[in-house]
């Protein structure tokens, strides 16, 4: 354990994680860019340095994104990220009435514990879970891929035909270029450049990055936030009084909410902060309106969002399953660094996953650390113009996916990747789905043939004979079943309203 | 109602949607048929789940749907709000045309100027701070750092 601790102080990878985080606090703290963004646009500039190095930088930028959004929503009502949405509510009420060192020390604070705690669950819950991933066999390699693809394509967006749509797209991306078992090349037309496929990078950078510089040229305006005078310390850490206010019972409650919710594959930060902000508000004993209530309602949300960064890392290292759609890009690149998901890792490759989980923990104390010199720079960096951020975003995503192969094809195929990106989230298919299934295609495709060779019967009912096959088939079945009950229960939710509208007019 | 009309209510995004992709599927199906068994077996059984898929979308099309709020036509900003994204796409075509004439650098600068330029920016400070920040970075951490390969040419 402590030769694990020592490799992440390193120099070289303590400076990767140190760069991934102040990057992250960054870009979570710029309206408009999540970390998805961040880790699309830096998969590139990690090619050239080691694997441990690569994901800390990566996972360090994945956990301070999360909370780079929560300074400017406490101080300026803007949420850098969709995660810091209801931070944003009740920090920004107490920053007007005179109180912002404690509503930023408070998501701070959250924040940090918060992380903490999913790093810890990471670390202990990885490995134990890992063992179930030694029983799998090609057929439950193949219904995970499905099960990972129903779950991100249906859970986060509600419409589960076009998340599936989505993921089975990027199943059949994935068997472009050559066949390593027929040596045949497929979907090709005789194209040298596409006889090697479709790189996953390009997609990576298409699909999360280009699109954005896309969504946010619509309105360039918009967003936009003119020169204030906020003012803050150095010192963002809240009182112990601030601390014992909000109470044990709703930090351990958001810790709990966003652990859960993290595992979950396709739920998210996003999903974990409503939740727990909600179950804060509905608990809550004091006057809504008063300090108290609105400090907890910032440390629920803030716990909550960063407990699901490294739960949502749990059934990405051990199944392969992301449970958001920065995982999704996290996913990509540790397939690029040869690390693939499942109990080898835990074993052949414990010297680069251990040191990883202590440095995703390390993470997120040094997040608070740079928070405090960079607050200021923060709140500065979400007044640049949104028409300075699209170019050099767009030169980012043609440096990064040139230098794969050092072919323009790469930068074509990105862009092809972008425009049908930005095309996906304006009909709400998902991009992250498709993603997926590029990404798992290969193992899917894997699972699936060999399955296929040792069925003796129809492949569903061979499926049906093993017993976590079944397990794994009982899964896809509940995300479908939960899944349209939802959007049942939400139908019938609007029908009065309806009604009410048709009787007034 | 003309035969146009009623072609123009028939045809919704979802409907016009699972079309094309129910197309493009058969196309590539066709095309899978042909490799050598084996190789074929998992892009059919991609593409049979994107048909199978789309054929629902396309039915779930003609179910009756939630009263929705009346469409407001089209305004002249929101028209103008779709086409920046097209037109942007546009001037990006066109730098990756030139990036491997011109070099990455030159093309970069071009790209940054035309794209700060399609999107208003006034100040003339703004072009030359960020030309310039924007290609010491890359020349620093891609070209020095890095030292990952760039297109280039003559103008570097």
């Amino acid at each position: 354990m402590l030769n694990h601790i020592l490799i992440v102080f390193s120099p070289a990878n303590l400076s990767a994680l140190s760069i991934g985080v102040i990057v992250g606090l960054i870009i979570g703290a710029l309206p408009g860019l999540g970390a998805y963004v961040g880790i699309a646009l830096l998969i590139p500039l990690t090619f050239v340095m080691d694997p441990t190095a690569s994901i800390l930088l990566l996972s360090g930028l994945y956990a301070a994104g999360i909370y780079g959004g929560s300074i400017v929503a406490v101080l300026l009502r803007v949420p850098g990220t969709s995660a810091s949405a209801a931070t944003a509510m009740d920090g920004y009420e107490l920053s007007i009435r005179g109180k912002p060192r404690a509503a930023v020390g408070m998501a701070t604070f959250s924040s940090v514990t918060g992380g903490v705690f999913s790093g810890i669950i990471l670390l202990t819950l990885a490995p134990l879970l890992a063992r179930v991933a030694t029983m799998f066999g090609p057929p439950e390699y193949f219904l995970m891929a499905i099960f990972g693809l129903t779950a991100i394509g249906s859970i986060s967006t509600g419409n589960i035909l076009r998340g599936l749509i989505s993921g089975f797209a990027g199943l059949f991306f994935s068997t472009i270029g050559i066949d390593l078992h027929s040596g045949f090349f497929r979907f090709s037309f005789g194209f040298r450049p596409l006889e090697a496929g479709l790189g996953l990078v390009p997609a990576m950078i298409g699909l999360f990055a280009f699109s954005q510089a896309l969504v946010l040229s619509e309105d360039p305006e918009k967003g936009v936030i003119p020169g204030g005078t906020e003012k803050i310390s150095w010192n963002i850490w809240p009182r112990f009084g601030e601390i014992r206010e909000v109470g044990l019972v709703t930090f351990v409650r958001s810790y709990l909410i966003g652990t859960i919710v993290g595992i979950l594959p396709g739920a998210g930060a996003n999903i974990a902060q409503w939740i727990s902000y909600g179950e804060a508000k509905r608990s809550e004993k004091d006057d809504l309106d008063s300090d108290g209530a609105l400090l907890r309602g910032v440390a629920s949300a803030e716990a909550a969002n960063n407990a699901t960064t490294g739960s949502s890392l749990v059934p990405l290292f051990v199944f392969g399953i992301p449970g958001s759609e920065s995982a999704a890009i996290l996913l990509g690149a540790l397939m690029i660094h040869g690390l693939v998901p499942g109990m080898r890792l835990f074993t052949k490759q414990a010297d680069i996953v251990y040191p990883i989980f202590w440095g995703f923990i390390l993470a997120n104390i040094l997040m608070a650390v740079f928070a405090s010199f960079l607050s200021r720079v923060m709140i500065n960096v979400v007044r640049v113009p949104k028409a300075i951020l699209i170019p050099c975003i767009l030169s980012l995503c043609v440096i990064g996916a040139y230098t794969i192969t050092n072919s323009m094809f790469q930068v074509w195929a990105m862009t092809g990747f972008g425009i049908l990106g930005y095309l996906m989230r304006k009909t709400n298919f998902v991009p992250a789905a498709m993603l997926l299934g590029i990404i798992l295609g290969p193992i899917a495709e894997d699972g699936f043939r060999s399955s296929l060779t040792m069925a003796d019967t129809f492949l569903l009912f061979y499926f049906l004979k093993r017993p976590l096959s079944l397990t794994i088939l009982a899964m896809i079945a509940a995300v479908i079943v939960f899944v349209i009950r939802r959007e049942i229960k939400r139908s019938r939710a609007e029908k009065p309203t309806t009604r009410n509208a048709v009787n007034t007019q | 109602m003309s035969g146009f009309e009623l072609l123009k209510k028939w045809i919704t995004l979802d409907r016009m949607i699972a079309l094309i992709v129910i197309i493009m599927c058969l196309f590539f199906y066709r095309e899978a048929s042909q490799y050598p068994a084996g190789g074929s077996y998992f892009p059919i059984f991609s593409l049979v789940a994107i048909m199978l898929l789309s054929a629902l979308m396309l039915i779930f099309s003609f179910w009756p749907k939630r009263r929705q709020p009346p469409e407001q036509p089209e305004n002249a900003a929101q028209g103008k709000r779709k086409l920046r994204p097209l037109l942007l796409t546009g001037i990006f075509f066109l730098y990756l045309v030139i990036v491997p004439r011109m070099g990455l650098f030159t093309s970069t600068a071009a790209l940054i100027c035309a794209v700060m330029a399609f999107l208003k920016v006034r100040e003339v400070k703004l072009y030359i701070l960020v030309v310039l920040v924007v290609s010491a970075s890359f020349y620093i951490f891609f070209g020095l750092i890095l030292k990952v390969s760039i297109p280039g040419s003559l103008l570097m």
